[in-house]
């Protein structure tokens, strides 16, 4: 759905028009329910939330300004309302068990060894699910960027919009988020071990 | 930086396809060659892989659920009444800092008594709101009088500080309704874009550490030292590379880039400049927001040199009288500190952070704090451990739950949060939002 086909619909919701809200719903549905899914590892609640975030959205169509795509609005939405929603049920355990890694030191930079197993090794049901799972384990700016991007499928641009930072920014925290996520992969063994941890010398030396 | 680790950074992107042409040609070319980055690709495709196919379509119900509210008239349209439950008055950040010492100082003393007395007022609120509402049979707005008055405490004179401190935090409970209601304003997106565009650097420096980000706005110890050693001899290039070296903040001088209104000064002609000639100044003051420059009579600010404003809006005020001085003020300057060197020259020092070889000094990390500018402060994980020491008033816009908080707070809360925290803050005035700025742990 375009950015005028949206504004269009909005128009006709705002003139009286109420079940044409549904194409809203219909067109970003799936992609609100996954974030919120992900977002709090619970389906019931991802349900909840999408609903809030589509009934919130209704309710102050009229203050939408068409300033950014509605359903980038309606992300940030249902992003703000997961945040709210955690930040109440207190995560505080799985912060606990969150895995730390200094971004900033390239000695932690692990490598997988990926160059003799087949994929199709790698992709059973079982690794989808530790690799899926394993992203709740990163902190909280990586998760949700890794959300939007890889289950949402949501753009740069429409990441940076809902996280209000720029498309640099999801770049490189794209980037750090991934590269955490390895690390927690070898580190429990679905990737296999790398095959060799290394320094910011060795790395200079791989070109 | 090494090549592949500059190719790190690009493989991510290149599995998003937001990499140029060029870049995609020359990181496919640095695949074929190097096993590493080939290895780091093959995981990140994996990982794509899987998580994508991880999305699940949304249940029937979903739909269903919201089409019924709405076509069934359960939900309507809001009326924006933001603006009527927005308190008129404001606390001034003097106020707030007073507050906030009076607060730190009370606080081993009251934090046992504080929840009681606060839970209790809590309840009789409640209780009395709840009694009027039965007894007048009315639906009158008990919640703007809850959130007005809540607001209010905080609005409290300082000589009331104890009597008025903020609930603290845990005893809020989790009734947003019966939260003060801040407005959202969107009328000033000029305003608010241009003060984005001052935090900017917070946004481009991508992932670097929240500490060393704030520490531009707190000025920590490592740097106050490190311009006084400047100052012990202007242009003396050794002291400069402790200061580099030791803490990796590069201090620079203001005056500077304009070469046909300034002269070259002292041994390091590449770094010291002599201040514009049109500018003579007899003294300074420096407070929190303004820098108050004192000049002689016939400064002519036309030919000043523009960058003495770049760190906040200059404003020239003539002398009254013929005896007097002109003054010159800097609003909301950047952090920095003015040096006296042996020549009676003042200078303005301006801390740079993140001295890059390649692309010379960057701005430093910096955000301005106009007059009437309120910070709300939203961050994650650790906030509500450190904000109860600082009995923030949680307040609501628009649905979502923000801390509003003194400048000086936020600033204080900013550093001692760790490098894994996002700090998002809205910088408010009473005409609403005037900027956002978001620190990425």
């Amino acid at each position: 759905m375009t950015k005028a086909e949206e504004l269009e619909i909005i128009k006709k919701v705002i003139d009286g028009d109420k079940a044409a809200f549904e194409e809203l719903v219909l067109a970003n549905q799936n992609n609100v329910y996954n974030l919120a899914r992900k977002m709090t590892n619970n389906d019931e609640d991802a349900l909840d939330i999408s609903q809030e975030a589509f009934i919130k959205a209704y309710t102050q169509l009229e203050s939408f300004r068409g300033e950014s795509r509605f359903s980038v609005w309606l992300y940030r939405l249902t992003y703000n309302l997961c945040i709210d929603f955690l930040r109440k049920t207190t995560r505080q355990a799985t912060v606990s068990l969150t895995y730390t890694d200094d971004d900033d030191d390239i000695v932690n930079y692990e490598i997988p060894d990926l160059r003799e197993l087949p994929e199709d090794a790698l992709l059973t049901e079982e690794s989808r699910q530790i690799i899926t799972k394993s992203i709740d384990e990163l902190n909280d700016s990586h998760r949700e960027i890794l959300i939007m991007r890889e289950i949402t499928q949501m753009s740069y641009e429409e990441i940076g919009i809902t996280l209000n930072i720029n498309e640099g920014t999801v770049k490189s925290r794209l980037a750090r988020a991934r590269k955490n996520l390895v690390g927690i992969l070898i580190s429990k063994g679905t990737f296999p071990d790398s095959y060799r941890q290394k320094a910011g010398e060795e790395v200079e030396d791989c070109v | 930086m090494s090549k592949c680790l500059e190719y790190i950074e690009l493989i991510s992107a290149y599995i998003d396809g937001q990499l140029e042409e060029d870049e995609k040609n020359m990181i496919e070319a640095h695949f074929k060659e190097c096993e590493d980055c080939s290895s780091i690709l093959k995981s990140y495709e994996i990982i794509s892989e899987a998580t994508s196919k991880s999305a699940v379509l949304a249940p029937e119900s979903l739909k269903t659920s919201i089409m019924e509210k709405i076509l069934s008239g359960e939900v309507e349209f809001a009326e924006d009444d933001s603006i009527a439950t927005q308190s008129s008055s404001t606390i001034s950040d003097e106020q707030a800092a007073q507050n906030l010492i009076k607060f730190k100082r009370v606080n081993n003393i009251f934090t046992k008594i504080i929840p009681i007395a606060a839970s209790f007022i809590f309840v009789t609120l409640i209780a009395i709101n709840l009694f009027r509402s039965l007894g007048k049979n009315t639906s009158s707005s008990s919640q703007d009088s809850v959130s007005l008055s809540v607001r209010d405490n905080v609005n409290q004179d300082e000589s009331n500080a104890i009597g008025s401190l903020p609930t603290p935090l845990d005893n809020l409970g989790d009734d947003d309704s019966m939260l003060p209601q801040i407005p959202e304003v969107l009328d000033n997106f000029d305003e608010l874009n241009e003060l984005e565009l001052d935090s900017d650097y917070f946004r481009q420096d991508d992932d670097r550490s929240v500490s060393t980000d704030t520490g531009a706005m707190s000025v920590p110890p490592g740097v106050g030292n490190a311009a006084q050693g400047i100052d012990d001899g202007i242009g003396d290039e050794s002291e400069e590379q402790i200061a580099n070296d030791s803490i990796d903040v590069l201090v620079d001088e203001y005056y500077e880039f304009d070469e046909n209104s300034v002269d070259a000064l002292g041994e390091n002609d590449d770094i010291w400049w002599e201040p514009p000639t049109g500018l003579d100044l007899v003294d300074i003051e420096m407070n929190n927001d303004n820098i108050d420059m004192e000049v002689e009579d016939g400064f002519d600010p036309e030919n000043a040199d523009d960058d003495i404003v770049s760190a906040g809006a200059g404003e020239h005020l003539e002398a009254e009288n013929e005896d007097d001085d002109d003054d010159f003020m800097i609003h909301n300057p950047a952090p920095g500190m003015f040096i006296e060197d042996d020549e009676d020259d003042w200078w303005y020092y301006q801390f740079e952070y993140d001295y890059d070889e390649e692309d010379g000094p960057r701005p430093f990390a910096s955000i301005t704090f106009p007059d009437n500018v309120y910070a709300y402060i939203e961050i994650y994980d650790e906030l509500p451990e450190l904000l109860k020491y600082y009995y923030p008033q949680r307040v609501m816009r628009n649905g979502d739950e923000y801390y509003e908080v003194s400048r000086q707070t936020a600033i204080e809360l900013i550093s001692q949060l760790s490098e894994n925290n996002d700090v998002y803050i809205e910088m408010v005035n009473e005409d609403g939002i005037y900027a956002i700025v978001r620190l990425v742990g």
